[in-house]
Parts: structure tokens; C-alpha cells; sequence
């Protein structure tokens, strides 16, 4: 099928490199000459009665010559014809006039092929070949009865020397279509293609079958039409046009032309059964369905190639493309088998191709995630987009974390054509977050030592009270039993309070320490009531120190969020910092911070951290979540960057509020722990 | 808030937002035998009508919305004469030194030595007539102040005007340590055996450096 060299298909559709225009003139001489020839053979070689040829070879050469070397090449064809009608007997005047309707035949081909509907001469698509038959072939023959007639009518010979006039016409009509179909191609495509054939010898052998077939054909005398010789041409000419192309086609209907003319001519072959004008109309026939069934034939063959070669070079294309990205490709059948593994995913599991195709993908998914991937595949036969992390069971014997995004192929549901996924290895992305995780830990353990530094003052002053009062009671306690009192319901009293006070600054203690501790994250389901209770304790003694009211309030019902308890209660108890710090330095009399949090719609638990102090600026408030921005004399500006980090590093969001003059409120949202 | 004040005999006011501290002062004085009144804050003791008997007020010197300052204004704003002994927390001089001007008459840092408070309380009781504030001595300043050396002068001067010891070794260009022991000197000179005393005898002394700022300072930096 391959007989031609790759890389044609562009030289098919543009003009070829190599094939320059010739000039006007040289075309005009070579086609006048071409011209006379052809004229001469077909009036000496194919004679009828009266010099019609059944074949007019001339107008192939016209209609060449001008879709070559354009519109001047018919000062040729005029030439050449004029001479060849002289040749045939007509006075010069009337040479004149059939030359005139020649030229004007080949001018009009060359103005419908070139302009109206212009074709690509290698004839190597069906299009091409209908508009040649249709624009250039049939125009022609039209044109070439057209002028015979009028010359005819004017002058009074018009080269119909048969008594049938109209079989004559007909004849004539026929003769030149057929020229056009059979000569012209084979001038075009070897203009077009100078380069010999691909196989030589195979041509060779073809060319010499068509020569020995006609032979046998057309020269045995007189044979029915239907012999197997005749239909055998058949055979020659699909060889030609599945082995060739449109060139070595066309050349094998010249061949085959040139016999059956000749034979008819002469005298012999399957058409000569009643007069010589029928024989040749029988012949035209015949010529007529070979030649187009060629031409179609070759052109049709040609396209199915180049279709095959452009599939293939976009398939290449493409397959590069996928074998050239960072993820894996596979595609699965209906069953779920792969049918297709791009090298990279070989690499990421770590197994030969071979072993891996017609495998399900489910059993390269490590055991316990199978029945996850399973329902993943359904979903996306019947979703057409899914995508989910598992872990592949690597050749290596080490599990995997890959994100696999599947689609379904084919149009509907009802009849998936299979999936194809794309595997990305994620363990990179997921060491990545996972230290990007540990520098927010590093980066908020120091946050908590920084601002438990900030808050060292409050926390002592916090410490005192306790230690104080248990000094007290067991003063108290001693005093009692020194005066020997020691029934006095009071002296136990006083060690109760002692006891509970001692209690209550470990408590302080052990809160502070755990507060300030480096430790991982851990992702637990934390009470929002607990949560905000706990905030209001740590940050209650610098409330007291500054004179501020905190209010709390909390979920209505029992409302959980999925969070780290100390990364969390770092963010509450920096913004309730905030807020404080932003009170203390106003004037404001009633000083107010309240500490909510209530369940959104979406399964989110909204936090917010209202004051009643100054307010944010407008042009700060856009700026206020940057590291390092700060408008304290004190601060190094990482409090709230860093607790827009940890809630982002939540999946949550943090966002601030502010009317100035009225306060600031700051919000973020956590996932609600009951909702997936 | 407890023991029922009887007209006759002496009472102690105990003003203290914090509760445990409030209970276990109300148990030391019953301890010895004085009668008590607590109250959460400011406002609710100037809200109560006083008793005629002898009275002696013990209010926290920090307290959210109205200061242990703030009371002590507010009394003499009223006229009404009732002594009263500061408690305040370590470090707190300069609010020491206000309350001592706005007419307390001893203060005691926490956390303290029951037999201090309840000397402080006593004398108060006893002297529930006197007027309250200091009226500067000069004779008995002349006597002890001029044992000392002017570096100590100059440290005595830092000391109750408020500043940590770390601002006074920076303001005089000496070591803290160095300050340290100037300090132990002097208190050993002047004969007082604490922060109070010494802001006290600095103050009848016309000695003690009025606070900077009229806000009650946070001494968060003092050090010893």
C-alpha cells in the first residue's frame, strides 16, 4: 500500500519544490508542438473515415499545457491546431475558426480549474478529479461540437465528412472528452512528479502486463466484447492504482488507449462488430468507464493514504505528548483492563509494559484501596470526570500515593468506551506540604513563645492572685491553730481554699506549658464550646490587666470543628490579643471583646473575634494578613500572618471587618467535624 | 460580705476583684479576730454606707474599671476619711508611690507577709483618726538621709520614682549589680526593711519623683 515515499502528501497539495512555472514562451512553443504531434498521431494513427479520430489526444495536450504554463500556452494550442487542421484537409479560413474554438476550449478549462474551482494538478483527490472530469473534461468536449457546429453553419465545412452527421458529433464529442481524461492526467502528473517510480521494477512489470493484455485484448481478431482479456485491463488498473498513484495510473490508461484505438482503427479488437462509427462509439464507451474508474480509483487510494499517514503522525503526536508528560497515562477498556500504558506510568510503578496490559488497574492498586477505586471507575463511567488518590502497589513492593484524574470515554453511559486516567505521583507534592506543615508548626511555636513573652506580665499577675491567697489561707490556717481553734469550721475552710488555690495555679501553669510546647500537628475533634472557653482563660488575665469585658458565645448545640487544638487556640487567643491590644491604647469607655463562633450552611463553623475599639483602617486592612506588617512599636507583624497560615493549612479561611470608629471583627471558618 | 459589722467594733473594708484572694484575707482577720466586709470591686464599696465605728479600708491596687487609685480619689473626693492600706503586685512602685500621694497609708506587695498586713491594718485601726497622707519630716529626713552617699541619693531618687533597676544602671551608667547593692545599702541605712517603707520615708522625705505618666504603669521589665 506504501508504494509512495512519505512526505508526498504536502508536494500533492502545494505546488511541488523542483516543478517551476516555464516560461510563457517556451510553453507556447512546447505545447504547439506537443499539439501538432498528438494531432498528427491521432489523424495519421487512429484515421477514420474522414479523419475523425476516435480519440483527440490533441485536447489533453491543450488543457495540460494551459493548467502548466497558464493562459499564453494556448498561443500554442492555437498554433499547433491551426496547423493540424490545415493537416487534416479544412481551408484556412475554417482552420482558423476550428482553432479559434479550440483556444477558446482550453481557455475555458484553464479559467474554470485555475479560478472557479481551482484543482491540484497531481489529481491525488477525488474532488480534484471530479472537477477535472466535470470543469475541464466535459467543457471541452461541449465547446469542441460547439465550434464544429458553428463552423459548420457559417462556412460551410465544418470536419463532419460522415454521413451521420449527429453519430459524427457524437464521436467527436466523445473523442475529446476522452482525450482530455486520458492524456492530460498523465502530462500533469508527470509534470507534477518527475522523480521515477518507487519500485522501478514493479512499474516496469506493470507496464509490460498492460502492453501484453492489450495485446491480447485488443488485437485478436474480432472477439466478442466480455472476453476476459478486455475485463482483465480492469485487473492492470487497480494494480496500478493500490500499488501507484494518479502518475503510473494514468500512464497504464494511455497505454491501454493507444491499443484500443489502434486496434479499432486498424480494423481488429472486441468493438469492431457493426460499422466503424459504432465500433467506435463502443470503444469511447469502454474508455470512458476505465479511464474515470481509474482516475477515481487512484485518487480514492491516494486519500485513504494520506487520511492513514495524517492519523498516524497525529496519533505519534499525540502518543509523544503523552509519553513526554510528568503523569502517567493509561487508558482502560470497558471491563476495566488496560489497553494502553504510557512509558512514564511504567516508570512510576515500576513494571514492564508487557506484564502491566489486559491487567485490571485495580490490581495495581495496593489491597485495601481496591473497593475505593472500584466505585471510583463506576462513578466515572456514569460521571464521565472523577478524580482520587490512591496508593498503587509499586514493583518495588512500596505503596505509592498517586492522584489518578479519570474520564470516561465514549459519549453516553449507557455505552463507555473505557477510561482514561492520568496518574500523577504526588509523594513530592505531599513532602512538599508536609514541610511547608512542619515550618508553620516551627513558625507557630514561636509565635506562641513570642507571645507568651508579650503576655508573661498578665500570666504573672495571673499566678499571683492564687499564690496569694493560698499565703493567706495558710497564714490564716496557722493563726487558727496557734490560738487552738483548731475546731473552728474555719480552719478548714481556709485549707480548702489553700488546696483549691494551689490547684488552680497548676492549672495556669500546665495551660501555659501546653500553649508553648513544639509539638505536630494533631487533627482532632475539638468542642467550638471548649475551644472558646479555654481562649477566654488564657487571655482573661491581659482582659483584666487592660479593663476589657470578653463575652463569649457559642454554637447553639453541641458543634465540633476538625482542627489542631494548640494551633487553633493560638489563633483565637492572638485575634482576642488583638482585639484587647487595640482597646487598651482608646478612649473607649465601655472597652467590649466577644469571642462567637455559629455553624454555617456549608459545614463550616464560622469563629469571629469582635471589638469595639478604633477599627482598621481602610488602607491597612487589605495589608494587615502580610508577614512582617504591623502597626505596633513593639511588633514584629507575624501574628496574623501566621494565623491566616495556620487556618488556611486548615482548609478554612480568615478574613477581617472594619468600620473605623467602630471596631474590627475578624472571621475565619473551620470545617465543621461532623461534616465529610 | 460575711461577719455581720457590729457599730462598736472595728471592721476591715477588703476591696479585691479577685475572689480567692477576697475569701482568704476575710479568714486571716477573722483569724485574729477582726471583723470583715469583702467587696468585688469600687464601685459596689462606695456604693455601701460605712459604719461608725473604727474601719480600715484594704483594696487591690489593680483592678479592671475603677483602680485602687481611682477609690482612693474618690474617697477624698467625698471626704470621706477612712485609712486604707494598698495591696499591689511585685513591681508595681510607680502605682505605689500614687496611691501613698492619693492618701493611702501604707501599701504591701504581694504576695505578703501576714504579720506585715496585719500590722499595717492595726496601726490604721488604731490611728482611724489620724489624717490620712504624709506630711513630710524634715528633721527626721535630715537624719537619715544624709547618711547616704549621692550615688545613693541619685539610686534612692531612681528607685521611687518607678524605674527597674536595669533604666536606673542605664540612666547613672553603672553595672545593675551595681545598682543592686547601692540599693541593699540604703534600704540598710534608712532603716526600712521594704519598697513600701522606703517610698514612704522617700515621700515625707519630699524625696519621692512624681510618676511620669498618670496611667497605671506596667512595670513588666522590674527586676530585682
Amino acid at each position: 500500500m506504501s508504494a509512495r515515499p512519505a512526505g508526498s502528501t504536502t508536494a500533492m497539495i502545494d505546488s511541488p519544490p523542483g516543478v517551476c512555472r516555464p516560461h510563457w514562451f517556451r510553453a507556447a512553443v512546447l505545447t504547439a508542438v506537443a499539439y501538432f504531434a498528438a494531432g498528427l498521431l491521432a489523424l495519421d494513427g487512429f484515421p477514420l473515415d474522414g479523419g475523425l479520430a476516435g480519440i483527440w489526444p490533441a485536447a489533453g495536450v491543450a488543457v495540460a499545457g494551459v493548467l502548466i504554463a497558464g493562459p499564453l500556452a494556448a498561443l500554442g494550442v492555437f498554433a499547433g491546431d491551426f496547423l493540424v487542421e490545415l493537416q487534416a484537409g479544412f481551408v484556412p479560413s475554417s482552420a482558423l475558426a476550428l482553432a479559434l474554438g479550440t483556444v477558446v476550449e482550453s481557455l475555458v478549462a484553464w479559467l474554470l480549474l485555475t479560478r472557479v474551482r481551482p484543482i491540484d494538478l497531481h489529481l491525488a483527490r477525488i474532488r480534484d478529479v471530479t472537477r477535472f472530469i466535470a470543469l475541464g473534461a466535459v467543457p471541452a468536449a461541449v465547446l469542441c461540437v460547439a465550434s464544429r457546429l458553428f463552423v459548420l453553419a457559417v462556412i460551410g465545412q465544418g470536419g463532419l465528412p460522415t454521413a451521420d452527421q449527429s453519430m459524427g458529433l457524437l464521436v467527436g464529442f466523445l473523442g475529446h472528452g476522452l482525450g482530455v481524461m486520458i492524456v492530460a492526467p498523465v502530462i500533469l502528473t508527470w509534470y507534477m512528479r518527475h522523480a521515477a517510480p518507487q519500485h522501478v521494477f514493479e512499474f516496469a512489470s506493470l507496464l509490460l502486463t498492460a502492453v501484453v493484455l492489450n495485446a491480447g485484448a485488443f488485437t485478436a481478431t474480432p472477439i466478442a466484447p466480455g472476453s476476459a482479456p478486455l475485463y482483465a485491463i480492469f485487473a492492470v488498473v487497480l494494480w496500478a492504482a493500490l500499488r501507484f498513484g494518479p502518475r503510473e495510473t494514468s500512464t497504464v490508461m494511455l497505454v491501454t488507449s493507444g491499443f484500443a484505438t489502434w486496434s479499432a482503427s486498424s480494423g481488429s479488437g472486441p468493438f469492431l462488430v457493426a460499422s466503424q462509427s459504432d465500433a467506435l462509439f463502443s470503444l469511447s464507451q469502454f474508455l470512458l468507464v476505465v479511464a474515470a474508474t481509474a482516475l477515481f480509483l487512484a485518487a480514492a487510494v491516494c486519500e485513504r493514504q494520506r487520511y492513514l499517514r495524517r492519523v498516524a503522525e497525529s496519533e505519534q503526536a499525540h502518543r509523544t505528548l503523552i509519553e513526554q508528560m510528568a503523569e502517567g497515562v493509561v487508558t482502560l477498556d470497558a471491563h476495566g483492563r488496560l489497553n494502553y500504558v504510557s512509558e512514564r506510568f511504567c516508570a512510576i510503578l515500576g513494571q514492564a509494559r508487557s506484564r502491566l496490559l489486559g491487567l485490571p488497574l485495580t490490581d495495581v492498586v495496593v489491597a485495601g484501596e481496591r473497593a475505593a477505586l472500584c466505585a471510583a471507575l463506576e462513578t466515572c463511567t456514569a460521571a464521565r470526570d472523577v478524580t482520587r488518590e490512591v496508593a498503587l502497589q509499586t514493583g518495588a513492593g512500596i505503596p505509592l500515593r498517586v492522584s489518578v484524574a479519570m474520564r470516561r470515554l465514549g459519549d453516553t453511559p449507557r455505552r463507555p468506551a473505557g477510561i482514561m486516567a492520568v496518574v500523577a505521583d504526588i509523594t513530592e507534592r505531599r513532602r512538599a506540604e508536609e514541610l511547608a506543615q512542619l515550618h508553620l508548626q516551627q513558625l507557630a511555636h514561636l509565635g506562641r513563645v513570642k507571645s507568651m513573652d508579650e503576655m508573661a506580665t498578665a500570666f504573672a499577675h495571673e499566678v499571683a492572685q492564687p499564690l496569694t491567697a493560698i499565703t493567706s489561707y495558710a497564714q490564716a490556717a496557722q493563726r487558727f491553730l496557734r490560738a487552738g481553734r483548731a475546731a473552728d469550721p474555719a480552719l478548714a475552710e481556709a485549707l480548702e481554699g489553700a488546696y483549691n488555690e494551689a490547684r488552680r495555679a497548676s492549672v495556669i501553669v500546665q495551660r501555659i506549658r501546653g500553649f508553648v510546647q513544639d509539638r505536630a500537628a494533631q487533627m482532632v475533634e475539638l468542642p467550638v464550646e471548649s475551644l472558646i472557653g479555654e481562649a477566654l482563660h488564657l487571655s482573661a488575665p491581659e482582659a483584666h490587666q487592660h479593663a476589657v469585658d470578653l463575652h463569649a458565645g457559642a454554637c447553639p448545640g453541641d458543634c465540633s470543628v476538625r482542627a489542631d487544638l494548640v494551633q487553633i487556640q493560638q489563633v483565637l487567643l492572638n485575634l482576642v490579643r488583638n482585639a484587647i491590644e487595640a482597646l487598651a491604647g482608646s478612649a473607649v469607655a465601655q472597652r467590649c471583646v466577644s469571642l462567637n463562633a455559629y455553624a454555617r450552611e456549608e459545614g463550616l463553623i464560622e469563629f469571629a473575634v469582635a471589638d469595639n475599639g478604633p477599627g482598621i483602617p481602610a488602607e491597612n486592612l487589605e495589608r494587615i494578613f502580610d508577614p512582617f506588617f504591623t502597626t505596633k512599636s513593639e511588633g514584629a507583624g507575624i501574628g496574623l500572618a501566621l494565623c491566616h497560615s495556620i487556618v488556611e493549612a486548615h482548609g478554612g479561611r480568615l478574613w477581617a471587618e472594619s468600620l473605623a470608629g467602630s471596631g474590627a471583627v475578624f472571621h475565619f471558618t473551620l470545617k465543621a467535624a461532623n461534616h465529610e | 460580705m460575711n461577719s455581720e459589722p457590729k457599730s462598736a467594733a472595728p471592721i476591715v473594708y477588703v476591696v479585691d476583684d479577685e475572689p480567692a484572694v477576697r475569701d482568704s484575707l476575710r479568714l486571716l482577720f477573722q483569724s485574729v479576730g477582726l471583723a470583715v466586709q469583702g467587696f468585688p470591686d469600687a464601685a459596689s464599696f462606695l456604693a455601701q454606707p460605712l459604719g461608725e465605728g473604727p474601719a480600715c479600708l484594704v483594696s487591690d491596687l489593680r483592678m479592671p474599671m475603677t483602680s485602687g487609685i481611682d477609690l482612693l480619689e474618690a474617697l477624698q473626693k467625698r471626704g470621706t476619711r477612712i485609712p486604707a492600706v494598698m495591696i499591689s503586685g511585685h513591681g508595681d512602685v510607680k502605682l505605689a508611690v500614687r496611691a501613698l500621694k492619693s492618701g493611702a497609708i501604707d501599701f504591701i506587695e504581694k504576695p505578703f507577709d501576714d504579720q506585715e498586713l496585719l500590722d499595717a491594718v492595726n496601726g490604721a485601726l488604731k490611728n482611724a483618726q489620724r489624717s490620712p497622707g504624709i506630711e513630710p519630716d524634715s528633721a527626721e529626713c535630715g537624719r537619715h538621709v544624709d547618711q547616704l552617699t549621692p550615688r545613693e541619693k541619685e539610686v534612692l531618687q531612681l528607685v521611687v520614682s518607678g524605674k527597674p533597676n536595669k533604666l536606673i544602671a542605664r540612666a547613672l551608667d553603672i553595672s545593675t549589680r551595681t545598682v543592686e547593692a547601692h540599693r541593699a545599702h540604703l534600704m540598710e541605712k534608712l532603716e526600712v526593711g521594704s519598697l513600701a517603707e522606703l517610698v514612704r520615708l522617700a515621700l515625707q522625705c519630699g524625696i519621692a519623683g512624681v510618676p511620669e505618666d498618670g496611667q497605671a504603669g506596667n512595670l513588666r521589665n522590674q527586676s530585682r
